[in-house]
């Protein structure tokens, strides 16, 4: 009977004792992952930026654009409680100056889409749904212009959707003010996804006239489907070429645009693993997120004009939970970044980590790839303090 | 987050109604449900700070409870200033964990009806016609 008993508790020991192995096994690799993404992280940050922030700036960063000047790197804020553009010296982390619009009728701009920043004496500011009433400023918040294209019979034409922040930015390219819009027709529809709505507009400043870029349609293995709103965007660069590059982002490929004339060419994520697929009946509600968090799929497209580089954003696969809030969900997920050379040929892919940086903030500037770490994820964050950390992925070479 | 967690256990098990619903989350903010309370949600509705911030501050608070959800104290208290009586920051996101609220903003009348706000004009609307 002891004996029965000894070996009973010999084997629960074994038992244990494989348990605790299996998780310390299973710690170790989850550590050994974050460590891996540390290293390539850590081989090509070259700089930080630590912005400070007064009490009356919040930490999203929603609507910035980065200037360079005098030999100083500068990001430009569009504080909304202020109504002010303020002037951030990326080096000191200060507030360099603050730049104060009109924002009363009749010319003013009370609610603001985003602005555009060519130099710190020519900032476009948009206004939301349209392009009537934009207004061109300089560093002394003076009016220079104001934007009245032709105002249309029927308000659904006079809409304009247009984005203007983030990875769809509201270019200047000559004459024309470049937006990308999105669309405010039944998305649920999959005879609405064809081959007609163009999802850039340009506006020429000259002539006051508004007209489609050709070149922005749905791609073909869109039509006739059924996706999720959100992932349905165009994100687009233009190159010192004057190349137009539209990324999509259910496409491996970016469709590039020289003179009106197309190309493809292959801009695929080593994490990739499936192509997506549509839905196969109108969904509800916790479907269309679902499949939001759990897609592999390229956020945005961002072009280096010093480097000659492209950098193409990937969002990796989230895990879904009901009832979990989709910021959470969506903040946690790891992402890399491809890097292509001046002929769209594939580089390199950089993984990095969930739940630290925010992806859809991320800029293009004289030192590399800025990417800051306001991720509501982020356990570090403080509101006074947005950090930015600063990555050349040419380091090394 | 225990407490979070019995809010979401309560939510998910039992067949808790609109009216239970308002008065769970009255109990963690700490508002009054014999107001109507508006809900904002400056995190996942980019535009609702600079469009409705004025709008709110003209809004009678002895009449109307403000619950601003935001996971940043600081750009909910520049939307507007919390006083814990009429004026409140749920910084945990309750509401939305609740399904009280997803983007739009939304009037909750004292009945436990919900009404979802498309506009500052449609907001005062609403409070003429429902609350004042």
């Amino acid at each position: 009977m002891a004996d029965f008993f000894f070996s009973k508790i010999i084997n629960s020991m074994k038992y244990n004792k494989i348990i605790w192995l299996f998780l310390v096994m299973i710690f170790a690799s989850c550590n050994g992952s974050n460590d891996l993404y540390e290293e390539e992280v850590e081989r090509y940050k070259v700089g930080e930026s630590k912005l400070i922030l007064d009490d009356s700036t919040s930490i999203d960063f929603i609507k910035v654009d980065y200037v360079f000047e005098n030999g100083r790197e500068y990001l430009l804020h569009h504080n909304e409680f202020k109504k002010s553009i303020q002037v951030f010296d990326l080096e000191s982390g200060e507030v360099d100056q603050e730049i104060s619009y009109p924002f009363k009728p009749p010319f003013g701009i009370q609610v603001t889409q985003d602005f555009t920043a060519i130099s710190l004496d020519s900032i476009f500011i948009f206004m939301p749904l349209s392009i009537r009433g934009s207004i061109l400023i300089n560093r002394k918040g003076e009016i220079l212009d104001r934007y009245m294209p032709r105002k249309e019979e029927s308000l659904e034409k006079s809409l304009i959707n247009h984005v203007s922040f983030g990875a769809f930015p509201t270019l200047l390219d000559g004459e024309n003010l470049r937006f990308i819009q999105l669309p405010l027709f039944e998305i649920s529809n999959p005879a609405n996804i064809n081959g007609e709505y163009r999802f850039e507009r340009l506006y020429n400043i000259r002539t006051n006239e508004i007209t489609d870029s050709p070149e922005s349609a749905f791609p073909t293995f869109y039509h006739n489907k059924i996706w999720p709103g959100p992932d349905i965007q165009m994100s687009r660069v233009m190159d010192k070429k004057g190349r137009i590059i539209n990324s999509w982002k259910y496409s491996d490929s970016l469709v590039v645009s020289t003179n009106g004339e197309l190309r493809s060419v292959i801009a695929k994520s080593d994490y990739k693993n499936q192509q997506v697929s549509p839905f196969s009946m109108n969904p509800v509600r916790e479907e269309i997120t679902q499949k939001i968090i759990e897609e592999t799929k390229y956020y945005g497209i961002y072009y280096d004009e010093i480097r000659d580089l492209y950098y193409r954003t990937v969002q990796h696969p989230g895990i879904y939970e009901k009832n979990k809030e989709f910021q959470e969900m969506d903040g946690l997920r790891n992402f890399s970044i491809i890097v292509l050379d001046k002929d769209f040929n594939k580089l390199k892919e950089v993984a990095f980590p969930g739940g630290i940086y925010n992806i859809y903030r991320v800029f293009v500037g004289n030192r590399g790839f800025y990417l800051p770490k306001n991720n509501v994820m982020n356990a570090k964050l403080v509101e006074d303090t947005l950090s930015i950390d600063i990555f050349d992925f040419t380091k090394n070479e | 987050m225990n407490k979070l967690a019995i809010i979401l256990f309560f939510v998910t098990t039992a067949c808790a109604n609109s009216n239970n619903q308002l008065h769970l989350y009255s109990t963690e903010i700490g508002f009054q449900t014999d107001k109507a309370t508006l809900l904002i949600n400056l995190d996942n509705c980019s535009y609702c700070f600079g469009e409705y911030q004025e709008t709110v501050e003209e809004l009678d608070k002895l009449k109307f409870n403000v619950v601003i959800i935001s996971s940043q104290k600081k750009k909910a208290s520049l939307f507007a200033s919390p006083d814990n009586n009429s004026v409140f920051i749920d910084n945990e996101k309750i509401g939305i964990k609740l399904g009280l609220i997803e983007s739009l903003p939304i009037i909750i009348l004292p009945s436990g009806e919900r009404l979802e706000i498309f506009s500052p004009e449609q907001l005062l609307k609403y409070a003429e016609k429902y609350v004042f």
